[in-house]
């Protein structure tokens, strides 16, 4: 089963790197979304369904944490499972992150294979590779 | 933390993101308070805002930061045009910077700014460093801003 996936970070560069290594490591990824904020994010979420988000914290205009409450707030978007990919590796931000309702976390700079390992078990499938 | 045992973790930050994402490690480190011979010629620089603030660049040389690019994007560096080159450049600052702080913090979160492709600063920040990589040298800034 092929997995649509919204990459949202405010870096051009992080968005490929993502795209790259997640065809690399066999992820089995059906269509890609992106966006460079929070506020784009949620506009790409209700023009088309996705299956999982991956997002940054620190970005302009919203960021990933006020994105996170407006997918909470949402009946519909709230069901789609979040993984949170930051440079913080503070406990205090990763607490934070997961209580407001991110299924998971991954810590830059990452190994390809933490990535898909991480993905794999947000979404509940034991191996999710092409 | 004083900034003196700060810049300790400069080298185990840096060393972790090249090797993880760039594919690439360093060769030598220079620990120094002033910039390096053979100014860079793409820097970036971004702000940072927690426990401590202040403000992060990095610097190195435009065939440098190519390689490194194309590296991070799996392309060829022969096509990579310069605004690709400093998006990645931008993409390893903050990578770098959040690796650092998130080793000298207090378990404290911060906030990084969208990093910038900007001249090379004349200001010598407290935290100073140049790494050499195979692809050139590296070199970094930190100015830390109200009390460390």
């Amino acid at each position: 089963m092929a997995f649509n996936v919204l990459i949202v970070d405010d870096s051009p560069a992080m968005r490929s790197f993502i795209r790259r290594v997640l065809d690399l490591s066999g992820f089995d990824v059906g269509t890609y979304a992106e966006a460079s904020n929070g506020e784009e994010a949620l506009e790409v979420l209700r023009s088309q369904w996705l299956d999982v988000v991956l997002t940054d914290i620190n970005m302009p205009k919203m960021d990933g944490e006020q994105f996170l409450r407006c997918l909470e707030a949402d009946d519909v978007l709230r069901a789609i499972p979040v993984l949170v990919v930051s440079t913080d590796r503070t406990e205090t931000r990763v607490t934070q992150m997961l209580s407001m309702g991110a299924r998971g976390y991954v810590k830059k700079p990452f190994a390809a294979a933490t990535l898909r390992d991480e993905l794999e078990r947000v979404l509940g499938v034991a191996d999710a590779r092409v | 933390m004083h900034v003196s045992e700060m810049v300790k973790h400069l080298q185990p930050a840096f060393t972790e993101v090249l090797e993880t994402m760039f594919f690439t490690s360093i060769l030598e480190a220079a620990v120094s308070g002033g910039v390096p011979a053979g100014a860079p010629t793409i820097s970036s620089r971004l702000t940072f805002h927690g426990a401590p603030s202040g403000v992060f660049e990095i610097g190195m040389s435009q065939d440098g930061a190519r390689a490194l690019a194309a590296a991070f994007l799996g392309e060829d560096e022969r096509d990579l045009p310069y605004e690709k080159t400093g998006e990645v450049v931008c993409e390893l600052a903050n990578m770098l910077c959040g690796s650092f702080l998130s080793r000298i913090g207090n378990r404290s979160t911060f906030e990084l700014s969208h990093p910038e492709v900007v001249e090379a600063s004349a200001e010598v920040g407290e935290a100073c460093a140049c790494f050499e990589l195979p692809e050139g040298p590296l070199s970094v800034s930190v100015r830390f801003e109200g009390q460390v």
